[in-house]
């Protein structure tokens, strides 16, 4: 680990042309809107996102069939009308338990993603602005967080907990802070020494307030961009860890394990399996297309 | 260069010291006890008692640690509680099976996320562009374990080409190496893609065009050449990822490496040998940036890492 | 670095991949056949699965399926079951041993000229040396229970004595033994794997090592052992049955994942296999594989604990409300295919004092909410379901939460992993969970004392406590009047199960196997172990 590693790539031209914009920062998002609306590819993406937080909004509503309800006799069971993606190996409809298992998929993204903003957001804060020893301490931390083996560390964490969705949320989030607290801190040394933060010094504003009102405004752009590149992981590892039995716990549905489920069956009934396995691919396929989109529109050097 | 290398090395020190030390804590926070575990169903008091006083388990946890501590950085990393067997040993028994995995995956990553990324920025905005990357990202989308009971299903037991798990030969490597590798490859794309984007756009490939060299020669000798850092790094960080990162493949496939001995000892709580992969899988990862990073110098000669803050 | 180097790079990677590939790579082929008479039965390499790593071979430190099933092949015990029956019969003995009448003293006499594969000759020494490396607090062993009724067994394990005052070398030959009390089983449970024989001299020698490559006097020795990969066997030269085993040579695949490993055995690469429970619908209406499967009826009782320490679970009430909540029939039927039959009691069919006239618990959900109210919980209650981390046993339990949440329990289903799992249940901290028990040996105690007997039931997590029940197991244990025993036992288990309702018996399974055409006379171990009769198995193709 080089003791300071500079942003990726692709997030310092936006870095740049953030700081470029400080002053200006509507115009800077609105430029971007303008470029990611005639982006095809992210506009897709942006419709899969969509999809998905509609499904798992609406899911009591869109189900054909309550996705909990065993019905023993009918299991397994190919596509019908009655049950367009066919029955699981309780009965259950397949498409009911995938359109609730969005709900899984979404919440693991917003609510480990959240998580792992805010620590990151905030030991990277802590680390820029002050520097010195905590910066050191703080630096060091991500380092063990980058070499440590990431799914088992969500496991071990996932063991300390025990077992439940909720728990699984926090293993993710706490796995995953550490990017963000490298991009917040790069960003506030380097914003640090600029004018508009030594004026508000010079005005007796306080740390925190300096922090909150002046610095990290200013880093948003890079942060909504890893942050969509981000959530595909988080949903990945949710699947992950399902697939190993420690994620979603039954009846819930989640895609991941119904993949686990499915698997004995993949050749007799094998869209047990497959399905989940689409719904997961769309969704990761959105976020990824979206969040693509989204780092090009707002690192304009790459505009057409 | 050495001064920066030793730099480096030294402070590898203090991240290697807390990743055990976050690992002890873990293992002793996590519920479950490797001799109650051990017991299966007949448990006895006395016997609990003897085993963890014999496996030196009733110490204080300070003294556990630092005992730990010291006879690591000796290299020796204590015995499983379960076969008796010396955790050095062991890893090294397992390593050669993850490594080759890893090396057969980047293969296939690098084959194909190279091929698909140059032609696709040559053919920019073209529809060969936007399939291949839309395949890419797709790559890059399904789960890996998904992708893997599907390559099994259909080149395993359908079509009868590869085994289905196993590993006895280079013909059991093919379907992990596809699966693990793909997810890889569309990174690889990607990068090469956006990177090879950026250097056509640049002065000197204008100015080699403009000398009248050939297409290809722009391509394939001037504009990859200088493309080609950020994808090395992309590479050298999925080397270090894909080491750690197999442990579904490997159980999917049933290869005997360490992904799948770290999951084991998990499951058993046999301490010994989580502290032992933890620390050897870090170490891995530590050393392969190291290696990245030196690399770079020898890639593009204006990076130098003598002066200042690297 | 020119596009031409970078191929190089590549290139030159994928030779290095190729090699290892080459270095690792070991087929199973066809073993030479060294001086063996050419007959027909004689031969071949069986290709057999695991389904995980076995956590060492010493059969004193652990128990698991993996290590017993291995220890059949690699060592022998002085006595073994007949065929696939529960009657014993001599292994390493010369004859079975003659008890004295007050049922305290054994004497045993051993085979003649026995070997271990290594060559060295087995003798009393070896026994006795195998009897007291289990009890000594340095082996870190945990099956003593096999050899705690003798005398001075107790001694050993608190470390007061280092050696084991009840067993008595008379010469190479002949030993006796002496019991504390009168424990009627106490030769069946010489034939418990763990049970096996070690060579004094080479087992002291291996030190920790020992459960990597340890020797034995069993069919087969080890010759190769690749870490989670495969185990390879061979034919052990020295062992005592002449022109016994029959094949060659034992390659065992490990294999973790189920659908896996039913994979590679239909596409030939395995020769025998325990049918996982989601493969046998496909496996059995299949015309190729139906005829290939084998049924085996092992000893075991799979049944619901409801801990006694939860508040809803004091009333028996809902205990009985629970146990008529269940349909055990429809369960057995869709989920299990009906392999196996609904359990009655405690002990199955194959135990001695199995009772057929047990009623069971009618499927009643009306009688269950009826109950239910009474009890004072007209609406249900919430519970959660703890368990370890297991396809099959989750499948089940998501059918009884469906079957519970009609009479208006919510029974949350928590799977943990299994050593967290553990930790709770022998703290006696799981609420409600599916349980089972393998018979060790096929006596009634072995169900009864390990379930039911309140030292026992904290440790299950049922926190049973019924003190009559302790008294008829107590007695039962010392008596040497099997008639007596049994209607000792039967008594008990008509209290526990019936008035107290202390557990739910659910099934008995049958398990099934699926067997290649070409492999011939396979037996199963009776007790259920998962192990064949290898030294009798014969391969038809080579």
């Amino acid at each position: 680990m080089s003791p300071v590693q500079p942003p990726p790539k692709y997030l310092k031209n936006i870095i740049n042309n953030a700081k470029k914009s400080h002053q200006q920062s509507r115009s800077l998002y609105y430029d971007a809107w303008i470029r990611l609306k005639r982006n095809k590819a992210a506009m897709v993406g942006l419709f899969f996102v969509l999809i998905l937080v509609v499904v798992a909004i609406f899911a009591g509503v869109l189900a054909p069939h309550d996705p909990y309800v065993q019905n023993l006799e009918y299991r397994l069971k190919p596509p019908t009308a009655e049950h367009p993606l066919g029955t699981d190996d309780y009965g259950r409809d397949i498409l009911s338990r995938i359109i609730y298992g969005a709900r899984v998929s979404l919440m693991v993204g917003i609510i480990s993603e959240g998580i792992a903003l805010a620590i990151g957001v905030f030991l990277g804060a802590l680390a820029g602005y002050y520097g010195g020893k905590v910066d050191n301490l703080i630096m060091r931390l991500c380092d063990i967080m980058f070499a440590f083996p990431e799914l088992l560390f969500c496991i071990g964490i996932m063991f300390a907990l025990g077992p439940g969705i909720y728990n699984v949320f926090i293993a993710i989030g706490f796995v995953g802070w550490a990017g963000y607290a490298r991009l917040v801190r790069g960003q506030i040394l380097s914003l640090k020494k600029m004018e508009f933060v030594e004026a508000a010094h010079a005005s007796g504003a306080k740390d925190f307030r300096i922090i909150l009102k002046h610095i990290l405004p200013n880093t948003l752009a890079p942060i909504i961009v890893m942050l969509t590149l981000s959530i595909p992981g988080a949903i990945m590892s949710e699947a992950s860890l399902s697939f190993l039995g420690l994620g979603a716990q039954p009846p819930m549905a989640s895609w991941g394990s119904m993949i686990f489920d499915g698997r004995s069956y993949l050749r007799t009934f094998p869209w047990f399996s497959i399905a989940p396995g689409i719904a997961i691919m769309l969704t990761v396929l959105g976020f990824n297309l979206f969040g693509d989109g989204l780092r090009d529109a707002l690192d304009p050097r790459l505009k057409r | 260069m050495t001064s920066y290398i030793i730099r480096r090395l030294i402070s590898m020190i203090p991240v290697l010291i807390g990743i055990t030390l976050i690992t002890f804590i873990l293992i002793n926070v996590v519920p479950g006890d490797p001799v109650v575990n051990m017991m299966g169903k007949r448990v006895d008091a006395q016997t609990i008692a003897n085993i963890r006083h014999q496996l030196g388990l009733d110490r204080p946890l300070y003294i556990q640690y630092l005992d730990f501590l010291l006879k690591a950085a000796r290299g020796n990393l204590g015995r499983s509680f379960y076969n008796h067997q010396d955790v050095m040993k062991t890893i090294l028994q397992r390593f050669p099976a993850t490594v080759k995995l890893s090396l057969s995956s980047m293969v296939v990553a690098i084959f194909i996320g190279l091929t698909v990324g140059i032609i696709s920025s040559v053919k920019q905005y073209t529809f060969f562009d936007h399939s291949t990357m839309i395949i890419a990202l797709m790559g890059i989308s399904a789960p890996v374990f998904w992708v893997a009971i599907i390559l099994q299903l259909i080149f395993g037991l359908k079509l009868k080409w590869f085994p289905i798990s196993g590993y006895s030969g280079i013909e059991c490597m093919v379907l992990p190496a596809i699966a693990l590798g793909t997810r890889f490859a569309a990174t690889i794309a990607r990068m090469t893609r956006s990177s090879m984007l950026e250097v056509i756009r640049q002065d000197f490939i204008r100015t080699a065009r403009a000398k009248g060299l050939s297409e290809r020669v722009v391509i394939y000798k001037h504009a990859l050449k200088n493309a080609m850092i950020p994808v090395i790094t992309i590479i050298g960080l999925q080397v270090g990822g894909l080491l750690t990162g197999s442990i579904l493949t490997e159980t999917v496939f049933g290869i005997p490496g360490l992904g799948r001995l770290s999951i084991e000892a998990i499951n058993n709580r046999d301490f010994p040998v989580i502290q032992g992969t933890v620390l050897f899988t870090a170490l891995v990862f530590v050393f392969t940036n190291l290696i990245v990073d030196i690399s770079y110098s020898f890639l593009d000669p204006r990076i130098r890492y003598d002066g200042g803050e690297g | 670095m020119s596009a031409k180097k970078f191929l190089a790079v590549v290139l030159i990677m994928l030779v290095v991949v190729s090699l290892a590939g080459c270095g690792g790579g070991q087929k199973a082929g066809q073993s030479q056949n060294q001086g063996q008479p050419a007959d027909t039965k004689h031969g071949g390499t069986l290709q057999d699965a695991l389904g995980g790593d076995p956590p060492g071979l010493d059969v004193q430190q652990n128990s698991m399926l993996e290590t017993y099933y291995l220890a059949r092949l690699l060592f022998s015990t002085l006595v073994r079951y007949k065929g696939g029956t529960t009657d014993l019969e001599p292994e390493l003995l010369a004859e079975m041993p003659s008890v004295s009448s007050d049922g305290l003293t054994y004497h045993f006499k051993l085979k003649s000229d026995l070997k271990f594969s290594d060559g060295t000759p087995l003798t009393s020494k070896d026994v006795k040396f195998t009897f007291e490396r289990m009890l000594k607090p340095e082996t870190k062993a945990i099956n003593q229970w096999v050899f705690e009724p003798i005398k001075g067994a107790k001694d050993m394990e608190d470390g007061k004595s280092t050696e084991l005052a009840g067993f008595k070398v008379l010469n190479d030959q002949e030993f006796e033994i002496t019991l504390e009390s009168p424990y009627a089983p106490f030769i069946q449970n010489l034939a418990v794997p763990c049970a096996s024989i070690y060579p004094a001299e080479a087992t002291q020698k291996a030190g920790e090592e020992w459960t990597l490559n340890p020797i034995g006097s069993g069919p087969y020795k080890i010759a190769e052992w690749v870490h989670d990969d495969h185990i390879t066997l061979e034919r052990n030269a020295n062992y005592f049955e002449k022109d016994l085993p029959y094949i060659d040579k034992i390659q065992m695949r490990i294999i973790e994942d189920e659908a896996t490993m039913t994979m590679e055995f239909e596409n030939g690469n395995i020769d025998i296999l325990s049918i996982p429970d989601s493969e046998y619908p496909r496996l059995s209406s299949d015309p190729n594989f139906s005829k290939m499967i084998v049924e085996n009826t092992p000893l075991n009782t799979y049944f619901y604990v409801m801990n006694e320490n939860v508040k809803f679970f004091q009333d028996v009430r809902v205990r009985k409300a629970i146990a008529m909540a269940i349909d055990k029939d429809k369960i057995l039927k869709e989920l299990l295919n009906n392999r196996g039959i609904v359990a009655k009691g405690l002990l199955g069919p194959g135990i001695p004092g199995y009772n057929e006239n047990n009623p069971g618990f009618p499927y009643d959900p009306e009688q269950a909410k009826k109950l239910l109210a009474e009890a004072g919980y007209p609406n249900g209650f919430e519970v959660e379901n703890w368990q370890a981390k297991n396809e099959t046993f989750y499948k089940r339990n998501v059918a009884i939460q469906a079957m519970l949440k009609q009479v208006g329990i919510d029974m949350k289903i928590n799977q943990m992993d299994s050593a967290s799992w553990r930790q709770s249940r022998n703290n006696g901290k799981v609420p409600i969970y599916l349980a089972n028990w393998w018979a060790d040996i096929p006596d009634p105690d072995n169900y009864m004392y390990n379930i039911l007997h309140s030292s026992q039931t904290p440790q299950w997590s049922i926190n049973y406590k019924n003190p009559k029940v302790d008294e008829l197991i107590e007695k039962a244990r010392v008596s040497t009047d099997m008639n007596e025993r049994i209607k000792m036992y039967q008594e008990a288990e008509k209290i526990a199960i019936y008035d107290d309702v202390s557990i739910i018996p659910l099934f008995h399974i049958k398990e099934y196997y699926i067997v290649q055409p070409y492999v011939k006379d396979v037996q199963f171990h009776p007790t259920g172990i998962g192990s064949y009769n290898y030294r009798t198995m014969w391969l038809e193709k080579k």
